[in-house]
């Protein structure tokens, strides 16, 4: 069930924020299409959950880029934000998104540290340089149920038309 | 100058706010982008210093008489 959507308007936004999430549903999907106003290359697209930062998030990243031969793998730990993805800067093809599914599995339970996936494809409809094809899983430290998700890439803005949109999935 | 906002969608009221960035948060940036840029160029010349290693280990195992194709096969 769609919660919410939005679409960053002329001025840019620095992070798309989900606030006060219902707690009755089982797991949580976000879709994401994203673009930033600034820089070069490709960005790494970030995730805060419950607005924690210190060293809450460990991530495990598999990225295939075009002109390479075989996926890189990367391990962050003890990070202030997870790496969910890959997205186009204003210096690649204009009017190229990249595309992210992102899904929280048991976000509401109260017990265990959470965990999530991003698959994220990051076109430029250009140069293999900078097509991105990754799986990215990150662990959060923080056992609360997650009420609030903040979606960003630090330092930089999204472009204008990204959007975001917030699922609940129920398993009854 | 107009101040970066952020876009904050509350689910339960379905209302979305436009909210500038505090100064605190600015900052932040700041910082993060600065740790970024070092974390970048740290992984950098360590993957410029494996390539290094790399071609002088192959260099040293050509001049001890391997072939080319003894030398992939080494990895």
């Amino acid at each position: 069930m769609l919660l919410s959507s939005t679409t960053v308007g002329s001025g840019g936004a620095s992070s798309i924020d989900f606030s006060a999430i219902p707690q009755t549903y089982h797991n949580l999907a976000i879709r994401l299409s994203a673009r930033t106003t600034t820089s070069t290359g490709a960005a790494n697209l970030r995730i805060t959950l419950n607005g924690t930062t210190g060293t809450a998030y460990s991530s495990q990243s598999y990225n295939s880029e075009g002109n390479t031969a075989t996926p890189v793998a990367a391990l962050e730990t003890a990070q202030a934000s997870g790496f969910i993805g890959k997205v186009p800067t204003a210096g690649l093809t204009a009017s190229m998104f990249s595309i992210q599914d992102i899904i929280i599995p048991q976000y509401a339970q109260t017990t265990y540290a959470k965990t999530l996936f991003s698959t994220s494809v990051n076109e430029t409809n250009a140069a293999a340089t900078n097509n991105f094809l990754g799986l990215y899983a990150v662990n959060f430290t923080g056992t609360a149920a997650i009420s609030s998700i903040s979606i960003f890439c630090t330092s930089l803005s999204f472009a204008q038309y990204t959007t975001a949109a917030l699922y609940g999935i129920s398993n009854s | 100058m107009t101040r970066p906002i952020k876009i904050e969608v509350n689910c339960e009221t379905g209302v979305t706010s436009e909210i500038e960035l505090t100064d605190e948060e600015i900052a932040q940036q700041a910082v993060d982008a600065q740790a970024w840029a070092v974390k970048q160029a740290e992984q950098a010349a360590e993957a410029q210093a494996k390539a290094d290693a790399k071609a002088s280990a192959q260099t040293k195992l050509a001049a001890l008489g391997l072939t080319p194709e003894e030398i992939a096969a080494l990895g």
